[in-house]
């Protein structure tokens, strides 16, 4: 009956722990079927728990940055003043960038970055407006071969939105580390470290994980945003549901009592992909 | 407690360090394979949505009759609207299979536009709105474009046992009173005789979406004056708007089409 294992595999330079795969054979032997997960990870992955030749995400920047964000105005106004108008909406010229970390690795490493409990995606709404008008500012984090940035768009309506301040969370991860020694488990008594996979992984970095309990961000997992009806929808790693353009937002002439366009908010359904909880301890 | 810990009781290996679990069977560790995949200059294109067209009328007609003179002017003014109609698409391109059991890519896109709008959308000219040239750590969807009644989204997703690159483009309902010919006066006698200031306004739609631009290059006008004497029988009196089709018409000269060339790359991997 297949079980979870963990074992060393000296010639092939492997440690791992698994759940072992269907066929049985030699605990010993890295060629056995039982072994798979050890021997082929990637083909494996949903057997595998630690293996030393997968990248486990270890964490080596934690900071949290505050940043202020400038206020700015209302929307431009109507389109072809006179003739054609609607509620102010639009999107700003402006953009604005901010560094968040020097982090000076010289490779563009993977990020991740937090506002509150949820992790940002690409054009995450930071700021609404008191009452849904239009108006959002959004960032989306991007990265340097030397520093973490934060990149701000605005929409814009009939009011704009006060300065505001925001404390994000920078994760850093680094790329695998290269093997260096030679044992493939070695355990540091005096700082109570266990290292594998010839110090590939140690206890005594941190990694990102998947655990219960502690303080963990949401990572959405699928898409995390949709359109209908010319309007965004954005849904949060949380599930919080942000609509920017509101069901007044419609489109009709001036000229005589010209009756409104159907509104120009969404009217989809979507509510998410849903989201993992992580975190680095 | 740090170490290794093999529990028992309840099936479970743990690597600890005093507080913190660093990796157990209950499954924490976000295991990535170390294969990095690339592709590069994907193009991603949002076409320019379906065309309309909203045309306007205006007539106006002055009259004054003096002792010594009568004055009689008329103007007419057509504008057009162009317009993109309402309209929801979404088309896939397939990256590459999935690896078996991976249900995460972590990993960043690079966009650059390639081609953009040719004019204002409602007044505002559609610039990118992620960071253009620059790593961004992807992780869903992203809001490309957008303005009034337009929304352009990219998503990066694992869907059907594949990596994914969608786009996706939405544009808003049509204008308001859109619905063949509107006016705000009936068709039929918008010039009174001998009535100051007589007139109306009247559109044609040819169209389901929004307007999106207009210039004075869409305005055609005729004006029609002359002198005395008037009174009884304006010269070329004309009661009611002219067919739209008889003012010339003016090309639509706009183009929304926006191209993105899209580098990804990242890594497969599952939550273990």
């Amino acid at each position: 009956m297949p079980m979870t294992a963990y074992r060393e595999f000296p010639a092939a330079g492997v440690v791992a722990l698994f759940d072992e795969a269907p066929g049985g054979g030699d605990p010993k032997d890295i060629t056995s079927l039982r072994n798979r997960p050890a021997r082929f990870p990637e083909s494996w992955l949903a057997n595998v728990y630690l293996h030393n030749l997968l990248n486990n995400m270890e964490v080596v920047i934690d900071q949290t940055v505050g940043i202020t964000h400038a206020a700015f105005a209302s929307a431009s106004g109507e389109f072809d003043p006179g003739t054609a108008a609607t509620d102010r909406y639009d999107t700003d010229a402006t953009q604005v960038d901010f560094d968040l970390v020097t982090h000076n690795l010289g490779y563009e490493p993977l990020v991740l970055v937090a506002l509150g409990d949820d992790i940002l995606t690409p054009g995450y709404p930071v700021q609404n407006a008191p009452v849904t008008n239009g108006s959002g500012r959004y960032c989306c984090p991007f990265v340097t071969t030397t520093k973490v940035r934060l990149h701000e768009y605005r929409t814009r309506a009939i009011s704009g939105l006060p300065s505001v301040a925001r404390s994000y969370r920078v994760l850093v991860m680094r790329q695998p580390r290269t093997p260096t020694g030679r044992m493939l488990r070695e355990f540091n008594p005096t700082t109570g470290a266990l290292s594998l996979g010839r110090d590939t992984f140690n206890s005594g970095r941190r990694y990102l994980q998947v655990v219960p309990g502690g303080s963990p961000f949401g990572l959405s997992h699928g898409r995390t945003m949709d359109a209908k009806r010319g309007a965004p929808r954005f849904v949060a790693p949380d599930g919080t549901i942000f609509d920017p353009i509101p069901n007044t937002a419609n489109v009709r002439f001036l000229d005589g009592p010209q009756p409104p366009s159907e509104p120009y908010s969404y009217n989809g359904s979507f509510t998410g992909d849903g989201a993992i909880q992580v975190q680095a301890p | 407690m740090k170490g290794f810990e093999v529990d028992p009781v309840n099936r479970r290996l743990r690597i600890v360090n005093g507080s913190r679990v660093v990796a157990t069977t209950d499954g924490t560790l976000i295991n990535l394979i170390p294969t990095l995949h690339t592709f590069s200059g994907r193009t991603v294109d949002f076409p320019d949505p379906p065309k309309g067209e909203i045309r306007g009328w205006r007539g106006f007609q002055q009259v004054e009759i003096t002792v010594s003179t009568d004055e009689y002017l008329q103007r007419q003014t057509t504008q057009t609207w162009y317009c993109r109609n309402s309209q929801e698409l979404e088309t896939a391109q397939d990256l590459v299979t999935a690896p078996a059991g991976a249900d995460i890519f972590v990993g960043w896109v690079r966009l650059s536009r390639t081609t953009g709008p040719t004019h204002p959308w409602w007044g505002v000219t559609i610039n990118p709105l992620p960071p253009i040239s620059s790593w961004i750590p992807w992780n869903g969807s992203g809001w490309i474009e957008g303005s009034m009644g337009l929304t352009r989204l990219l998503h990066l997703v694992i869907e059907g046992g594949k990596l994914r690159l969608v786009m996706q483009q939405s544009v808003g309902p049509k204008v308001g009173g859109a619905g063949g010919t509107f006016g705000i006066y009936p068709p039929s006698s918008l010039f009174a005789r001998r009535v100051e200031g007589s007139g109306g306004i009247f559109f044609e739609v040819n169209s389901s979406g929004v307007p999106v631009w207009t210039s004075s290059s869409a305005t055609v006008t005729r004006t029609l004056s002359t002198s005395s004497p008037l009174i009884y029988n304006p010269p070329d009196y004309i009661d009611r708007h002219p067919s739209l089709g008889s003012f010339p018409v003016v090309a639509d000269p706009t183009n929304y089409r926006s191209v993105y060339s899209v580098d990804v790359k990242g890594y497969f991997g599952r939550r273990s």
